[in-house]
């Protein structure tokens, strides 16, 4: 049986915070909650469709405070980038619901699938703007150039997320206002309950999510630094058998036969007997074993 | 009811569950990849990476 720390276990009551409510949530809002007096039962969609929503605020602000916190230099560490990128991920997947579902919901309440209304529209961006932003988490690079661009690419499309906000404010729309707002509900009763208690399951899901997807991508990591290591000590083996010396520089050319390999850090000058190693050829070695990393 | 909250509550929870469902997976090879490489043990956090 395998040593589970008090992350993991947090991590697993989540997930049962998060399935369990969303059941009970289903169950309310499907079988328990009255139908609305203007809408009917297709009040029913405000169960979930809002509660998706809501987690798209948080994934897309946790990504963005975890790149904050990349950029600046007191706090860099590399785990702020894969909290980023894990939250945005999770992100992307609410924002597609939140477009599908809106879009389900439109149809019977609007007439139509899809109206370009200033929310639906800077939602879609946003949905496209972090689609760029993952992509653009796969561009290879050394890891530090990559998470530094990715954490300004994760600002720049933060930007969109105050103006879906205050979309519904700001310009004439066919979105109703938040339904929610601090101090203020237009839900009352069984049907304010049910509603919070999918917002608490739905944002209880998302932090599971994102600890499973962060996982991922630290385990990913270190598959990858394993491999790199592989790949260095196998080169090391080649080199040791093509020089018995140890790489002793060539009599033809005087240059150091390990540097030619261009195998990563310290490879030459832990080669007994090496000599000085071209800065240049040793950083275009590590660089191109770095290029190969991709999350 | 309309079909049309049926069709809502599905494709929400159907893709959570899915995209849970991935997750789960994916993690599960590769952490067994982990243990067939250097014997990982379950834990949180990977070694640091230098910057």
């Amino acid at each position: 049986m395998t040593r589970r720390g008090r992350p993991a276990l947090a991590l697993d009551l989540l997930g049962v915070i998060g399935v369990v409510g969303l059941a009970v949530t289903v169950w309310l809002g499907l079988w328990v909650t009255p139908p609305d007096r203007f809408m009917g039962n297709l009040v029913r969609l405000l169960y979930i469709h809002p509660p998706v929503a809501w987690v798209m605020y948080i994934a897309y602000g946790l990504s963005f405070l975890a790149s904050v916190l990349y950029l600046w230099p007191r706090t860099r560490d590399l785990r702020f980038d894969r909290l980023a990128g894990s939250s945005a991920e999770v992100g992307v997947v609410f924002t597609g619901l939140t477009l599908v579902s809106g879009s389900i919901w439109g149809r019977p309440t609007w007439g139509t699938w899809w109206t370009w209304d200033p929310l639906l529209t800077t939602t879609a961006l946003l949905f496209v703007l972090y689609l760029g932003y993952l992509a653009l988490r796969r561009v290879p690079g050394e890891p530090a150039t990559r998470a530094r661009r990715s954490a300004i690419g994760a600002l720049v499309a933060f930007l969109d997320l105050p103006i879906v906000y205050f979309s519904v404010d700001w310009w004439r729309s066919l979105h109703q206002a938040p339904t929610v707002t601090v101090g203020r509900t237009y839900v009352h009763g069984s049907m304010a309950w049910t509603l919070l208690l999918g917002f608490v399951s739905m944002t209880a899901l998302f932090f599971w999510l994102v600890g499973h997807r962060y996982r991922l991508a630290a385990l990913v990591d270190a598959e990858e630094d394993l491999a790199l290591s592989a790949a260095v000590a196998e080169r090391r083996a080649e080199v040791s058998d093509y020089l018995p010396d140890g790489g002793v520089p060539h009599p033809a050319d005087g240059e150091p036969v390990a540097v030619a390999v261009g195998v990563g850090a310290g490879t030459a000058a832990d080669a007994p007997g090496t000599g000085s190693r071209s800065p240049a050829v040793a950083a275009g070695g590590e660089a191109g074993l770095a290029g190969t990393r991709q999350r | 009811m309309s079909g049309y909250i049926e069709a809502g509550y599905a494709v929400v929870l159907g893709s959570l569950a899915l995209y849970g469902s991935s997750l789960l997976l994916r993690e599960r090879s590769a952490r067994r990849r982990a243990e067939d490489a250097g014997g990982a043990e379950d834990r949180w956090e990977p070694p640091r990476q230098e910057q």
